[in-house]
């Protein structure tokens, strides 16, 4: 058992019901979000003979992002509190009693993750609505989703849909993050767009 | 969330800001105790939907909110999942900027005061029996010396006070008042639907079940953007059948989200041009011999000379004006294309596509029919989806205004409440705004006076005269405008600089609202009123067949927030009239009627049966007298949710598919049209518009040039030399707000930018980055905002969310973002507001660059400029 968030990027419409229930939830203020939503474009216009504009492979896709509760967290090597705990089932989080927001697990976060809750002086991420999750409650984010397109998976045993590509997301780096993208029908994998880089990583599917 | 304390959890930022302590205002609700309980209620802004929210209420506080959760979620028997705007409802009712107690204008004094400052006053705190005894005062001095007929009600935007439209009863009670008539959500097409096909319900029953797209091979979206306009399942049900196979193409002026989730294919299309695109269309169609001929024999009239109606000139028919017979004017894509922007091949390709999937869905939003030319719009989508034959079939739809809430799919309902029984005072004066209802059905009174027409009211009131159908002009003298209960007008109705003259020019100007809305910004007395939160629970209006959703009460009023119709009530005390003409239910007796009433359909779909049962002592506990009832469900059961859902399954007997029963009989079902055929020649239409007076209409679909729309870009549209506003604008409808609901919600500011956009060519032509802070400037006003800048958007148009409430600097000009300030007020068709009609430049912004609005402080009283 290892839990993983699912996100099919084909169907995201980057509503953000999901950030939204998260910061409910979690009754977090403005600036401060576990759950962040990106909303990605691409594609250019040209004029045809008759001065007609004709759109070249402009599209766009939104990749809803949290704690991808990485398999070799960089965030709990960092942390000199040993606040930061990695459970049997997958799941990364910080202890808020332990924590003393000094920031260093945020600074090797390759993913952003980490916020900075300055008025409780601690550093704060999505831990995966864990009390949720062990009664067997999805989480927030993924019971808010209209599109039904982010999912809690099992990443010991989901198997992507057999049409088009899934991919580990995202890039492996050193962390292996445990998060899965069904890519959106007109992306490529190798392709960079926006800020985030996407690539394969095959030793996660 | 669980451990957490009370008093951090209600953490709610913007009061701690204003250091206003949540416990000294809220009173603690009846039933507070330590353990928590959950509340449902359904989301009251009328994004259009009707989505199941819940609330986690401890000692009357609201810790968290939910989406529906009571069933499992599968494909055909969907939770009714919200969106984030329904999630951010307990900020909104717990926010700083709440409207605590009346506030009285400094300046204000019976007559008027200093007129001149209304919208940049200071406000005074006054009681409720001094607000109210001024309201009465003053009303009755206008009525006296003016009459009924100055005071001017400007209801129609439900803002979810007041469920429904508006009603004024106490004016009403009080001898009445003048209203608004015209369209505004759905544009111009109820009158066109209602003559072309003979029906219109609003979009119920003019498109399918929704298992029905599952069944099309080709889906096209035109102008729909469900992804924001209605953010809870309908993507999810598009996508359902996209993964079933449909092809799904999305024709829009910018590549939407909802093109993102569903569009195999994307038509780009310049705003207002669509009738030139439909007419390219046809003309391939036609060229190609691709058209259903037998279906436009056998159920159309007017598509060809040999079909035309008795006494028409035959000339007129819709085959020959598109292959320019007469006019000299082949329709062709290149010809549409010079118009439409959309590239001739795609034009090609998107008609023989449509010609020959069958089945195919074929689903307009309202938009392109919100211009001054909409009427044309929806006669060519009607007609050139007709041609391809998609009528009465599993799977074949030809549909306007089901792009929005859940009017995207349609059919009778399965579940309803029962009628209220609310019977409320008529208005002596006027007739009361009727929208898509009796106008719309064409069902004109020459001897009824209809009050103004929305998209002139403003106007109306600086000059003193309106225009009233056939009478032309007329004389109108307002002296006081009137917002108690449903309406925001102000901010809503095009022309946002004309209404400011019109409220400097009244002598008094009331309001109620839960904020302090524009339209309150410039009242002279401004009352808070309660929401649904702080209500005996109630019924809402549900557009979704398949769901009622019961609504408790979340909490007590909050400071000094009343019920809106006991404002009414109180109002007619003073007036000396009975208090139950305003009031003659409590909110205890209407629930009771709805729930009682409540009818559920027969597995069969035979019938319907009463939904609820109810004992004798449900009944009392109502406190009502009522016989009791067997149910389906008892009502015990049913109130621990609070929500009833009709479990759907593809071979159910509750299907609906548009006008089956007139394909499959013509003749024994014939429609309520003249011919009793699907008209694409349509006399009676011609006839109405010319009972409306405004601007003209043919018997088939034309297209026209409009102004200030596409051609009105160019100083010299032959030689592609654009003029001084070379942009075309569209008030899109923003996944932020709801029409002006949620606007000022800080933490949907935060989630939803909600800045302009534009084509980043465009931009970079400008000199601009994304996030630069631009002016955008009309003939009618100006608004200061960021701007965003994407390849998503066709070049040439400018995309602006409807909703943002206007902040007027020192100079007169907007900060807010509202696109009324931009839109000018045009008569036209049958008074629909030509929102997407309106032509703007962009330029850099020499001031202070404008920080996310998320970050200002919200206004609950004077409005703070830049």
């Amino acid at each position: 058992m290892r839990y993983g968030f699912y996100l099919d990027g084909d169907r995201c419409i980057g509503c953000k019901a999901c950030m939204m229930a998260c910061k409910d939830a979690h009754d977090l203020p403005p600036g401060l979000s576990y759950r962040r939503v990106y909303n990605m474009v691409t594609g250019t216009w040209e004029e045809d003979d008759a001065g007609t504009p004709i759109p070249v492979g402009v599209y766009s896709y939104s990749v809803s992002m949290a704690c991808c509760h990485c398999k070799e967290p960089a965030c709990v090597e960092a942390c000199p509190q040993k606040a930061i705990k990695k459970e049997g089932d997958g799941i990364v989080w910080i202890d808020p009693e332990a924590c003393v927001g000094c920031r260093l697990c945020a600074k090797k976060c390759p993913h952003g993750a980490i916020q900075s809750n300055r008025s409780a002086g601690v550093s704060e991420k999505c831990d995966l609505c864990r009390r949720r999750v062990r009664e067997h409650k999805e989480p927030e984010c993924v019971a808010a989703c209209p599109m039904r397109c982010l999912k809690l998976v099992d990443l010991d045993t989901f198997r992507p849909p057999a049409d088009g590509v899934t991919i580990g997301y995202p890039a492996a780096s050193v962390t292996q993050p445990s998060m899965l993208l069904h890519l959106n029908r007109r992306m490529r994998p190798g392709e960079e767009m926006g800020t985030i880089r996407i690539r394969n990583m095959p030793e996660e599917i | 969330m669980a451990g957490a304390k009370i008093d951090e959890v209600s953490r709610v930022w913007e009061m701690e800001a204003e250091k206003i302590h949540y416990s000294s205002w809220l009173v603690p609700a009846e039933e507070a105790s330590e353990e928590g309980r959950w509340v449902t209620h359904a989301c009251f802004f009328n994004c259009g939907g009707r989505c199941v929210n819940r609330s986690y209420v401890v000692d009357g506080k609201v810790l968290y909110q939910k989406t529906d959760d009571l069933h499992e979620d599968t494909p055909d028997y969907p939770q009714q999942r919200g969106c984030a705007r329904g999630r951010a409802l307990r900020q909104l009712i717990f926010g700083a900027d709440r409207l605590k107690y009346p506030l009285k204008r400094k300046h204000w004094a019976p007559g008027g005061g200093d007129k001149e400052l209304r919208g940049r006053d200071e406000w005074e705190r006054i009681s409720w029996d001094e607000a109210l005894d001024l309201i009465a005062r003053e009303t009755t001095r206008i009525k006296e010396t003016y009459g009924n007929r100055a005071i001017l009600a400007t209801g129609f935007e439900q803002r979810g006070v007041i469920p429904g439209l508006y009603h004024g009863e106490a004016l009403n009670a009080y001898g009445g008042c003048t209203t608004t008539w015209g369209q505004a959500s759905q544009g111009a097409v109820p009158v066109v639907a209602n003559m072309m096909k003979g029906e219109w319900s609003g979009g119920r029953l003019d498109s399918s079940d929704r298992f029905e797209i599952r069944n099309a091979k080709l889906i096209l979206l035109w102008a729909g953007n469900p992804a924001w306009s209605a953010p809870g399942n309908p993507t999810w049900h598009y996508a359902q059948a996209r993964e079933r196979g449909a092809k799904i193409v999305v024709v829009d002026t910018w590549y939407s989200p909802t093109a993102q989730a569903l569009a195999d294919e994307w038509v780009p299309v310049r705003p207002g041009t669509d009738t030139a695109l439909l007419l390219g269309l046809a003309y391939v169609m036609i060229r190609e011999g691709l058209q259903d001929q037998a279906f436009l024999d056998t159920y159309c009239i007017g598509f060809d000379a040999a079909h035309m109606p008795e006494g028409a000139d035959p000339r007129e028919n819709f085959k020959d004006y598109v292959l320019g017979t007469f006019d000299g004017t082949p329709k062709t894509p290149g010809w549409a294309a010079r118009i439409c922007g959309t590239g001739p091949e795609q034009i090609e390709s998107l008609a023989r596509q449509m010609a020959t999937a069958k089945p195919m869905s074929m689903k307009a939003s309202f938009a392109p029919a919100r211009t001054y030319e909409g009427g044309r719009f929806a006669q060519a989508f009607y007609t050139v989806g007709w041609m391809t034959g998609n009528v009465g079939r599993s799977g074949a739809e030809v549909s306007i205004g089901t792009g929005a809430g859940n009017l995207v799919f349609g059919g009778p309902p399965l579940v309803y409440p029962g009628d209220r029984k609310l019977v409320l005072p008529a208005d002596p004066v006027c007739e009361l705004p009727k929208g898509g209802g009796s106008l719309g059905a064409g069902k004109f009174d020459p001897d009824k006076f209809y009050g103004i027409a929305m998209s002139e009211v403003w106007k109306a009131v600086v000059e003193g005269e309106h225009t009233h159908f056939l009478d032309g002009k007329r004389q109108i003298d307002i002296r006081m405008i009137w917002k108690v209960g449903c309406g925001a007008r102000m901010n809503q109705n095009p022309d946002f600089n004309t209404a400011i003259k019109a409220f400097r020019k009244v002598d008094f100007v009331v309001s109620s609202d839960l904020q302090m809305t524009p339209d309150c910004q410039y009242s002279d007395i401004v009352l808070p009123a309660s929401s649904f939160w702080e209500r005996f629970g109630g019924v809402l209006i549900q557009t979704n067949r398949e769901l009622m959703i019961y609504s408790s009460q979340v909490v007590l009023p909050m400071f000094e927030c009343r019920h809106d119709s006991w404002i009414q009530a109180e109002l007619c005390r003073r007036w000396g009239l009975d208090p139950k003409l305003a009031q003659p239910l409590s909110d205890e007796e209407i629930a009771f009627n709805e729930l009682y009433g409540a009818r559920v359909i027969r597995e069969d779909g035979s019938g319907y049966d009463p939904l609820l049962t109810f004992t004798e002592e449900d009944i009392r506990g109502f406190g009502a007298e009522a016989v009791p009832q067997k149910g389906r469900i008892a009502w015990s059961e049913f109130k621990k949710t609070g929500v009833y859902q009709v479990e759907r399954h593809p071979n159910d007997r509750f299907g609906y598919v548009q006008d089956a029963d007139f394909i499959g009989d013509p003749a024994g079902h014939p429609l309520p049209t003249k011919s009793g055929k699907l008209e694409i020649y349509c006399e009676e239409l011609v006839r109405r518009y010319e009972e409306f007076g405004l601007s003209k209409i043919d018997g088939t679909a034309r297209y026209v040039p409009q102004p200030e729309g596409f051609e009105a870009t160019f100083s010299d549209f032959e030689k592609r030399e654009k003029g001084k506003y070379p942009f075309q604008m569209v008030s899109i409808h923003h996944l932020r707000r709801a029409h002006q609901g949620f606007d000022q919600v800080k933490v949907l500011r935060e989630l939803f930018p909600a800045e302009a956009l534009m084509n980043n060519n465009d931009g970079r032509d400008l000199g601009l980055k994304h996030g630069d802070t631009v002016m955008i400037a009309s003939r009618h006003g100006k608004v200061c905002r960021r701007i965003g800048l994407s390849p998503l958007v066709m070049p040439g148009v400018l995309l602006l969310g409807q909703g943002g409430w206007t902040r007027m600097n020192k100079n007169g000009i907007d900060l807010g973002g509202n696109p009324n300030v931009l839109t000018g007020s045009h008569l036209c068709g049958e008074g629909q507001s030509a929102w997407n009609t309106v032509n703007v430049r962009v330029e850099r912004w020499t001031g202070e660059p404008l920080a996310p609005d998320y970050t200002w402080s919200a206004p609950d009283g004077t409005p703070k400029g830049g």
